[in-house]
């Protein structure tokens, strides 16, 4: 057998099996003793003189047994063992202590936690859209005598030009974030979360439908239906993750509106 | 008990216990006895010193312990020589007598 396999399997018996080991060493030693007695005493030494004798030859009991622990190779592991139930014990006799040191790691852990997710979904996760270094939020704020009013809406004209003479993008769209409510099979209303976007914005985001078709030029004019792309999540749960939902009819209270196609988000 | 016993250099007792396991398994007092006898009594083994040996022979795969009935109907520990052991044996038996003739070369020279 392997060598390193042995020793490991030797270690982990005595680490696992420890009080079997333990006995198996007494029994040994013990067994020793009582032959080394036999032996006096056949050579016609009396009992004492034999015991005596015997203890003498295997140099203290204990001693022989600390040895004999000492070669198995786990001492380290059982001390760590040792020192972590010594450390319990202490602090279970000072709960005050204890629980201001909990509290102490819990805090830190938890505020190095905090920052490291923030860092980690701002700084380090790339925004998950292809080169999102080229993506910019450009928005309109007004300056009436000196003082500035900022995110102001932009009006369609506005985005008109901006389209047609902002020569350093190579594409622009707009879009408005806003929470609408709907009324759900259960007859319940359902708050969901809407943005309302121009033609292109798909496409300058770089993203595809997972099923159906981007907004067309034709659909942000004025009069035409209303159309709109489902999210995953309100897909899956409002259609059953349905593939014909897309092109299927839908009447509102107030307008009609068709989905289109579902984002890959 | 004539002769002055001997004190063993550091590693010596292995390859000694190795050598009377080779012969046939043995618990711990029969090894000791052994190498009693086999040395005319100059070398005894203090237990605080043959069973820690055993046990760390055992480790390194070199014997291998079984629990066998003595013909006294006990119950004690038996090592036995594994096939490492018994490899083992052969490269520290060469070792030793190389040292030997080495070490005995250069007393000689007077």
């Amino acid at each position: 057998m392997n060598a390193l396999l042995a020793d490991l399997l030797y270690r982990l018996r005595a680490l696992v099996r420890r009080q079997s080991v333990e006995d198996e060493l007494d029994e040994e030693l013990r067994f020793h003793l009582e032959r080394e007695v036999e032996k006096h005493l056949s050579a016609g030494l009396s009992w004492d003189e034999a015991w005596r004798r015997a203890r003498h030859a295997l140099g203290g009991l204990d001693q022989a047994k600390e040895k004999c622990r000492d070669v198995r190779g786990t001492r380290w592991i059982e001390e760590l063992f040792r020192s972590l139930g010594h450390a319990l014990r202490t602090l279970s006799r000072s709960p005050g202590f204890a629980s201001v040191s909990v509290l102490t790691l819990a805090i830190g852990i938890g505020a190095s936690t905090a920052v490291f997710s923030l860092v980690d979904g701002i700084l380090l996760k790339p925004f998950g859209y292809p080169e999102p270094e080229r993506l910019v939020v450009v928005s309109q704020s007004v300056n009436v005598d000196g003082q500035v009013f900022e995110g102001i809406p932009v009006s369609a004209a506005h985005f008109r030009e901006w389209k047609n003479r902002a020569g350093s993008l190579e594409g622009i769209a707009l879009m408005r974030s806003s929470v609408r409510y709907i009324t759900g099979t259960d007859g319940d209303p359902h708050r969901v979360f809407q943005v309302t976007v121009t033609p292109g914005f798909f496409e300058m985001l770089g993203v595809r439908p997972t099923l159906g078709r981007t907004f067309l030029e034709s659909e942000a004019e004025e009069g035409h239906d209303r159309v709109l792309i489902l999210s995953n999540g309100f897909w899956r749960e409002y259609f059953q993750s349905d593939p014909d939902v897309v092109s299927s009819h839908r009447s509102g209270p107030k307008r009609r509106r068709f989905p289109v196609g579902r984002p890959p988000w | 008990m004539g002769e002055p016993r001997l004190d063993l250099p550091q590693g010596t007792l292995d390859v000694l216990i190795l050598k009377v396991l080779a012969l046939e398994p043995l618990h711990g007092w029969a090894v000791s006895e052994r190498l009693q006898q086999i040395s005319g009594d100059a070398i005894q083994v203090g237990q605080g010193s043959l069973y820690p040996a055993l046990h760390r022979l055992e480790r390194r795969g070199w014997l291998k312990a079984r629990w066998r009935t003595t013909e006294n109907n006990r119950r004690a520990k038996y090592y036995e020589l594994t096939r490492a052991g018994r490899r083992q044996l052969e490269a520290e038996t060469e070792g030793w007598r190389r040292l030997a003739a080495v070490v005995g070369q250069v007393l000689d020279l007077a």
